[in-house]
């Protein structure tokens, strides 16, 4: 802006200056330079301003849509630096959009169904952050939702009797262990005690197949869809 | 008289059918305790020393049916009596492709030498498995065979680190 209005200036002082002295050969020249370099910010300006336009019409494109619900190509850009300063996810852009659309749906589910507490039911996430809290919620209820069979708690707690020792530090447990020898059940922690652990290590081996389920059926719902 | 003839040797007929089923089932093939599946066994199974035992019939009957269904490549009966926390979390897939080749040998002897009760519900087996491959050459291999009891039932359980790292 200042560059233009010192140059706007010279230009027209020079202008003047000619007109008053014509024969002042110098001044020509200098209006001349003055004139090329207006010509020039105009040209350059124009050029940055419509690459603004154009960059700020990308922003504003639309990659996805779902009922009351729209992902804009900006949001995914912040949606995919959150993910890339937080995670050691890296991935390509159609999946960084369909990423960015289940953060969304699964947002816009935990605050409809009032899963982050009554009080967040209205609330609008405002960034990346924000969004993947939420998203997160949903996830947590979707596995809390699903059904395990008791033989697949009860089979994993005895499989693996070195990991729900009541006290492992004990030297005779120690030894016990070493030796691969016999436990008792009295040395293990009772299954009531262990049984959401066992379940979260189960169903976080199945985490991706679940996600990916419960972001088909909110896709469904939503009649969400990615734009090509 | 006539009636009663018929009568003893339609009885007679039953008896005979009835023995000859139950020879041909305890002679060519073992029956599951759990899910009912039937394999043929020609294999056999030695305990190296007479100091080994088997905690109970019901796992030698599952560890049996196992090797021999595994042997004979038969991919979904032998997921079934693979652990069921196996089961859940190792998708069918991936298990098949690691399942690939099952079946290619011939399963001919399988040699206990211990078996540790390391719990009242875990079993740990060690074993050499005694094969003929497809060129017909013979082979062993050695392994420790894990056995879970969950339900009152006996089921096989993978311990793959490189493989299955979730499930080891």
């Amino acid at each position: 802006m200042i560059s233009w209005i010192f140059f706007s200036y010279i230009f027209i002082y020079s202008i003047n200056k000619v007109e008053n002295s014509k024969s002042d050969f110098m001044l020509k020249i200098f209006s001349n330079v003055a004139f090329c370099l207006l010509l020039f910010l105009l040209i350059w300006q124009t050029a940055a301003l419509s690459a603004w336009a154009s960059q700020e019409a990308e922003d504003k494109e639309l990659v996805a849509s779902a009922q009351d619900l729209e992902l804009t190509r900006d949001e995914v850009r912040e949606i995919r630096s959150f993910l890339e300063e937080n995670t050691p996810f890296r991935t390509s852009q159609e999946e960084y959009i369909k990423y960015a659309l289940q953060m969304k749906l699964f947002a816009r589910e935990a605050l409809q169904q009032g899963l982050a507490g009554e009080e967040w039911s209205e609330h609008e996430p405002r960034n990346p952050k924000e969004l993947y809290i939420f998203s997160d919620v949903y996830l947590e209820h979707i596995l809390e939702q699903q059904k395990l069979d008791e033989a697949v708690i009860e089979s994993y707690y005895h499989a693996f009797p070195e990991r729900f020792l009541k006290d492992e530090d004990d030297p005779e447990v120690q030894e016990r262990l070493d030796e691969r020898g016999y436990i008792p059940d009295e040395w293990l922690k009772p299954l009531e005690e262990v049984r959401s652990e066992i379940r979260n290590r189960v169903l976080r081996s199945r985490l991706q197949e679940i996600r990916e389920q419960a972001f088909q059926d909110l896709k469904k719902k939503y009649e969400a869809r990615i734009h090509e | 008289m006539k009636l009663a003839y018929m009568n003893n040797l339609t009885f007679k007929g039953l008896l005979a059918l009835a023995l000859l089923g139950m020879l041909l089932s305890s002679g060519c093939a073992l029956k599951d305790p759990g899910t009912g599946t039937d394999f043929a066994k020609d294999f056999e199974v030695v305990l190296a020393s007479e100091e080994i035992s088997w905690p109970g019939s019901d796992l030698k009957k599952r560890f049996e049916q196992y090797w021999g269904l595994r042997f004979q490549g038969q991919i979904e009966e032998i997921r079934a009596i693979e652990a069921p926390y196996l089961q859940e979390m190792i998708p069918f897939g991936q298990y098949r492709n690691y399942m690939r080749g099952a079946g290619r040998n011939t399963l001919k002897k399988i040699e206990v030498f211990d078996i540790v009760q390391r719990s009242e519900n875990f079993v740990e087996i060690s074993l050499n498995l005694h094969f003929e491959k497809e060129s017909g050459e013979e082979t062993t291999s050695g392994r420790r065979d894990r056995w879970v009891r969950a339900q009152d039932e006996w089921f096989h359980v993978i311990r793959d680190p490189l493989i299955f790292p979730a499930t080891s």
